[in-house]
C-alpha cells in the first residue's frame, strides 16, 4: 500500500510574486551597471579580480534574496496561487559576464599556471570552473529550488487548526504537520 | 486524584499544547498576525483555565508563579508521574 | 531560568507492568537519540545563535524536550514500578536492576549511560541546525522502532505523540535554517568592501 503523505504533494519552489520579480530584475541591472565599469568612484582590487566578479555574483543571488525575504521578515513567502505556473525569471543575458571579465578571468589563470603554483599535482592546469564557483551564481536550478548545495524546508503557512483535543490526540495543532505512518517503510518481512 | 481534577488537568494540556505549537510557529514567523491572535486567545484561556484548576487543587507552578492558598499545597501528591491516566 | 508546572504535556499511561518494554523505552531518555541528548543539545547552542528567532525556537523546543523526557521518563518508572525480581530477570533488567534497583537513569537500550558526546555545539549556526534536523529525524527513526516493539497499546499511543512531535520540530529547525541563510545572506553583502547595502533595492509595496 502506498503512504499518504498529507501535504506533500506539491512541489516545491520558490516562487516570486510579480513585485519580487521586478526587484530582482533591478538589482540585477543596478549589479550590471556597478563596479568594473564605473568609472567615478573608487574601483576597489577586490572588485576587479576574478574572486570580486565571483563576489559580485554572490552579491547578485544575495540581492535576489533579499527581494525575496523583503516584503516581510517570515521564514519566507510562497505565493499559492503560483505553484502552478513557475517562470523562467532570468536569462543569461549577453553582458554579464563580458569579454572583458573573461579576459581577466583568463589572465589571471594563466599567470597562477606560469607562477609554478599547479594544482593539485605540478604541472596541473585548474579549470576555470574552479576560479569561478566559491559561491553559487544564478542557473536555471538555483532560480527555480534555490541555490544548490542548500537545505531547503518549505515554509508553513498559517492555515487550518485543528480542535484542541485533536491537536493534543494527534501531536500537532497544524493538519498539514499530521503524519499518520511511519516515515520509513521498510520492505515486507524485515 | 479524582475524575474531575483529570478533566481540568487534561483542559489545561489541551489549551497549553495549542499554545506551545504557536508559540512554535510565531518563533519563526513573528509577523504572522493571525497566529498571534490565535495564540493570545488560546493564552487567556489556558490562565483562565490555569487559575481555576489552581484555587481548588493548589499551585500548578513553582518559585511563586502559582496561586498559593492558606496551606502549602505544593508537596500534596499525586506528582504528575504517579496520575493514573487511565479509565478505570 | 526555568520553573517547573506540576503536569505532563500530555497524559501518558501504562497498561501493565512490562520490563522489556521499559527496557527498550528508556534508550528515548538517556539514549543517543533520546529526550535528555535533544534538550542538552538545543539548551547549550543557544547562546551563539546570532538572529532573534533561532534563540527563541532553541529555547523553547529545548524546553518542550524536556517536558518529553519527563514523560518518557513517567512510561519507564510506570512499566517497572510493580515489576518483581523474576520479572526483571526475564526481561534482561538484572543488570540495570544491580547498578539502579527502579530508579530512573540515563542510558541506552543496552545500558550505556548517557555521554556529552551524543551531542554537539559546534558554534557555526547552520551546523547546528543541521544537527538539530538530523537530531530530530533520528528520534523520529527511534519511536518509530519503539512503536513496532511495543506491544503495550498505551504506551504506543504516547510513543505515537512523541513522534509527531519531531516531525514538528524539524519542520521549526528548516524554518530557522532558512532564515540563517537569509541572515548570512544580508551579511555577506554588508561586509563586502566598496559595497554599499543602500543600493539594494527594496520591494515596496
Amino acid at each position: 500500500m502506498r503512504r499518504q503523505l498529507p501535504g506533500s504533494h506539491k512541489p516545491f519552489r520558490l516562487i516570486r510574486d510579480s513585485d519580487r520579480e521586478l526587484a530582482r530584475e533591478q538589482a540585477r541591472r543596478r549589479l550590471r551597471r556597478q563596479p568594473p565599469q564605473a568609472e567615478d568612484t573608487p574601483i576597489d582590487d577586490e572588485l576587479t579580480s576574478p574572486a570580486g566578479r565571483t563576489g559580485i555574483q554572490s552579491i547578485a543571488s544575495t540581492a535576489d534574496r533579499l527581494a525575496r525575504t523583503a516584503s516581510g521578515s517570515d521564514c519566507c513567502r510562497i505565493d499559492p496561487g503560483d505553484l502552478s505556473a513557475p517562470t523562467v525569471l532570468h536569462q543569461s543575458s549577453p553582458d554579464e559576464g563580458s569579454m572583458e571579465n573573461r579576459d581577466k578571468e583568463a589572465s589571471s589563470l594563466t599567470q597562477a599556471a606560469q607562477s609554478g603554483s599547479g594544482w593539485p599535482f605540478e604541472g596541473g592546469e585548474p579549470e576555470a570552473t574552479h576560479v569561478a564557483s566559491q559561491t553559487a551564481p544564478d542557473t536555471p536550478s538555483s532560480l527555480i529550488f534555490g541555490e544548490l548545495a542548500t537545505a531547503y524546508v518549505p515554509c508553513q503557512m498559517f492555515g487550518q487548526t485543528l480542535s484542541l483535543r485533536d491537536a493534543l490526540r494527534t501531536g500537532t495543532l497544524f493538519p498539514e504537520l499530521v503524519r499518520n505512518v511511519p516515515l520509513y517503510q521498510k520492505p515486507p518481512g524485515t | 486524584m479524582d475524575a474531575r481534577q483529570k478533566e481540568m488537568l487534561l483542559r489545561l494540556m489541551e489549551l497549553q499544547f495549542a499554545a506551545t505549537e504557536l508559540n512554535l510557529y510565531l518563533d519563526t514567523h513573528p509577523d504572522d498576525t493571525r497566529a498571534l491572535q490565535e495564540f493570545r486567545m488560546r493564552s487567556q484561556e489556558l490562565m483562565s483555565a490555569k487559575m481555576e484548576y489552581e484555587r481548588i487543587y493548589g499551585p500548578l507552578l513553582n518559585f511563586g508563579l502559582g496561586m498559593t492558598g492558606r496551606t502549602w499545597q505544593w508537596i500534596q501528591d499525586p506528582w504528575p508521574w504517579e496520575v493514573n491516566w487511565r479509565r478505570s | 531560568m526555568w520553573v517547573y508546572q506540576k503536569m505532563l504535556q500530555y497524559p501518558a499511561r501504562v497498561r501493565s507492568t512490562n520490563p522489556r518494554l521499559a527496557k527498550a523505552v528508556i534508550t528515548q531518555y538517556g539514549g543517543p537519540d533520546g529526550e535528555l541528548a535533544a534538550s542538552l543539545r538545543y539548551l547549550t547552542q543557544r547562546y551563539t545563535m546570532p538572529i532573534p528567532e533561532a534563540k527563541a525556537a532553541l529555547t523553547d523546543i529545548g524546553t518542550e524536550e524536556l517536558a518529553h523526557m519527563e514523560i518518557v521518563a513517567t512510561l519507564v518508572y510506570n512499566l517497572i514500578r510493580d515489576a518483581s525480581i523474576a520479572d526483571i530477570k526475564r526481561a534482561g533488567l538484572d543488570g540495570y536492576y544491580a547498578d539502579h534497583d527502579k530508579a530512573l537513569y540515563f542510558v541506552n537500550a543496552e545500558g550505556a549511560p548517557w555521554v556529552a558526546s551524543y551531542i554537539q555545539s559546534k558554534g557555526d549556526p547552520i551546523t547546528d541546525i543541521h544537527e538539530n534536523m538530523a537530531a530530530e529525524q533520528k528520534a523520529r527513526s527511534t519511536y518509530e522502532y519503539l512503536i513496532q516493539l511495543s506491544d503495550d497499546p498505551d504506551v504506543t499511543d504516547t510513543l505515537r505523540f512523541l513522534w509527531q512531535r519531531e516531525i514538528v520540530h524539524f519542520q521549526r529547525f528548516g524554518e530557522i535554517l532558512n532564515l540563517l541563510h537569509d541572515y548570512y545572506g544580508r551579511e555577506r553583502v554588508f561586509h563586502m568592501k566598496g559595497w554599499d547595502p543602500q543600493r539594494i533595492p527594496a520591494v515596496e509595496k
